[in-house]
């Protein structure tokens, strides 16, 4: 199975990455960036058109446009493929975005919130390859996810918490998960692809992975949606449902 | 500029060196006592990425012609051009490494009804965008 990343940034196309690797046991050659990188060369990227875009737009850019992601899944080649499709609703209720932000205080507001991006993003691509594509909606941000890991909160959902990604850097100097050396190559890893990926390693195994999807909804739904797309593609592909390995 | 009768010739050493390439290529495939089966690594070598499209298809076509098999590889997605998967004798083969360093090979395999991509995009260029593989996934 090939699976393609829509993503916001190389941050998520990492975690993204691990979580493919736990869910579905796919290694990273047969995972391929869509977006970051792969449909630009170095002088468009650096357009001022694509610079003035965030990359939460550049994602709905690349949804609505559709031509990288129908390529991807080319009925003409025999692999099974996917599509997956992450974003963050950290800035769901900006214009363009349009989402209005559930109420915060909510018991459901972690379920909402994701819910309601990703009818959005159903609505950037228009239903097209329902079936192929699979929406990876973080609620607040990608760091949440990794939260769930490293700080878990009893009856508390970590997409409910505010600045995942200050809570993740604090929670990181506290964890026993971690060495003094490895915490410290994270510290100073500059490319976010590497940093991601080493903060999320352990969310490479189904068990870690099972784990903390009991700690952060959009992360369980994800997992969810994504084990029955690829059920129905390739029976038997899904690992996080199946014993420890 | 016109050249005397006895300076109309240009020798081995004054060809560049894909012509030299190319020629190699072709009596490796043509003679009788050529191998009936070689690997053959960079085929693109000094060549232009368009002509390395023709190289490839007249090599498939004189190898199928003359009883011989090649395996070529090439980290230039011009030779893609040259292929055509829908010949079974002609295969792509995706060379990677899992995440454990273990080389894999992977073949990339077409529906016989469909034209890739609908025929909007090479194989060149969907290797070169990531939908075949065989890029690097560590930047």
């Amino acid at each position: 199975m090939r699976v393609g990343v829509v993503a916001e940034g190389w941050a998520d196309c990492a975690v993204v990455r691990n979580l493919l690797k736990a869910a579905l046991g796919l290694d990273a050659a047969d995972v391929q960036s869509i977006r970051p990188e792969l449909q630009t060369d170095e002088t468009s990227a650096g357009a001022p058109t694509a610079r003035a875009l965030s990359n939460w737009q550049l994602v709905r850019e690349g949804c609505e446009r559709w031509a990288a992601i129908e390529a991807h899944l080319d009925d003409a080649f025999e692999d099974a493929r996917l599509v997956v499709v992450h974003i963050d609703t950290a800035e769901c209720h900006l214009s363009g975005f349009d989402v209005p932000r559930p109420d915060g205080a909510a018991d459901d507001y972690v379920t909402a919130c994701h819910d309601a991006v990703l009818a959005a993003l159903r609505g950037w691509t228009q239903g097209r390859r329902d079936a192929q594509l699979v929406g990876a909606v973080a609620v607040e941000e990608t760091d949440a996810w990794i939260l769930a890991h490293y700080a878990p909160e009893r009856g508390a959902d970590t997409g409910s918490l505010l600045q995942p990604k200050e809570r993740l850097q604090k929670a990181l100097e506290r964890t026993n998960a971690l060495s003094d050396r490895e915490r410290e190559s994270i510290r100073r890893e500059r490319s976010m692809l590497t940093r991601y990926h080493c903060l999320s390693e352990a969310l490479r195994k189904p068990k870690t992975l099972r784990a903390a999807m009991a700690h952060n909804a959009s992360l369980g739904r994800f997992v969810a949606r994504l084990c029955d797309a690829a059920e129905a593609l390739a029976p038997g592909s899904c690992r996080v449902h199946e014993r420890d390995t | 500029m016109a050249l005397d009768d006895e300076r109309r010739v240009f020798s081995a050493e004054n060809a560049n060196e894909g012509i030299l390439h190319v020629l190699f290529l072709r009596v490796l495939f043509l003679h009788p006592q050529g191998p009936r089966l070689m690997g053959i690594d960079h085929l693109e070598t000094a060549l232009n990425p368009h002509l390395l499209r023709h190289l490839v298809k007249a090599l498939a076509g004189i190898a199928a012609a003359h009883d011989r098999q090649a395996l070529v590889t090439t980290p230039n997605p011009a030779a893609l051009a040259g292929l055509t998967l829908h010949d079974d004798a002609q295969r792509l083969f995706i060379v990677s490494r899992d995440d454990d360093g273990h080389t894999q090979a992977r073949r990339v395999t077409v529906k016989p009804e469909h034209a890739v991509n609908g025929a909007k995009l090479k194989l060149s260029e969907l290797w070169m965008r990531g939908l075949l593989g065989g890029i690097p996934t560590h930047f």
